[in-house]
């Protein structure tokens, strides 16, 4: 059976490739040449950095997009049954959404410590 | 094979397309998605890890001690096997959006052997960069 999609995704899957192929390359680099040593402080330091936090989080989102449409369209070419696949892409959507919103609470975790940050989160965090 | 469960008979109908009809792009086809599977399972345990030491446990006495627990020679090797599975998906994929982005076809034949070339060098750089690492750890 044929069915119509697959343009965006296939799109979404070389758009997200590219930007790993280069993000991948900056944080593999960053943590195992530059830091050498990854320990508590070293991480937990790079995290109240704003521009590392924001990279960070572009590299979760597409590594998680990217790793569950991989996934999914393996799952596709076994021509699931309708509803087997309904069930199934809900499972796969709210566990990458699930993943991603965990990751974000350890990017978040020391985000707090960044001023301009607490400012934006307001007086509840610190800031004004 | 209709009736089969579909993680088997995704299995069963990679084998058939493997064998009955080999050709290096259904290897490399085959390479990509084993290897995308083994770096979306690694992502799921990353994240989860990392998360947890940052955000739940939050101390450094924990994170630092799971670090140091991954300090030995088995999980360096793990790691260097992880790191051919990024090389070879990474170029392979590259490979892939090149050729599609701009009608390269008459070229992947070609492209997938640069890939295999470049691959191997990267590894190469790789396991020199690691071998004083390995060397100063103990078993």
């Amino acid at each position: 059976m044929t069915r119509k999609s697959g343009l965006w995704p296939w799109f979404g899957q070389r758009a997200t490739g590219l930007f790993l192929a280069f993000g991948l390359l900056v944080h593999v680099i960053k943590i195992h040449v530059i830091d050498k040593e990854v320990d508590f402080g070293v991480v937990a330091g790079k995290l109240t950095s704003p521009g590392w936090v924001f990279f960070d989080f572009l590299l979760l989102a597409a590594c998680i997009y990217h790793g569950f449409n991989g996934v999914w369209s393996i799952y596709l070419d076994s021509d699931p049954e309708g509803r087997e696949r309904v069930v199934w892409s809900y499972i796969a959507f709210v566990f990458g959404a699930a993943l991603l919103v965990y990751g974000s609470m350890a990017l978040g975790a020391y985000a707090k410590a960044i001023p301009e940050f607490r400012f934006a989160l307001g007086p509840r965090w610190g800031g004004g | 094979m209709e009736k089969m469960w579909w993680p088997l008979r995704l299995i069963a109908s990679t084998v058939r397309d493997t064998f009955l009809n080999w050709h290096l792009g259904q290897g490399s086809f085959d390479i990509q998605r084993l290897t995308g599977l083994i770096l979306t399972g690694y992502l799921v345990m990353h994240i989860g890890i990392i998360s947890t030491g940052l955000a739940i446990w939050g101390g450094a006495e924990t994170f630092n001690g799971v670090m140091e627990a991954m300090h030995n020679r088995v999980i360096l090797v793990m790691e260097i096997l992880l790191i051919l599975c990024v090389v070879f998906h990474m170029l392979n994929g590259l490979r892939i959006t090149v050729v599609d982005f701009f009608s390269l076809s008459k070229l992947q034949n070609k492209m997938l052997w640069w890939t295999g070339v470049a691959t191997i060098l990267l590894m190469l750089y790789v396991i020199w960069g690691v071998l004083p690492r390995f060397a100063e750890m103990a078993g």
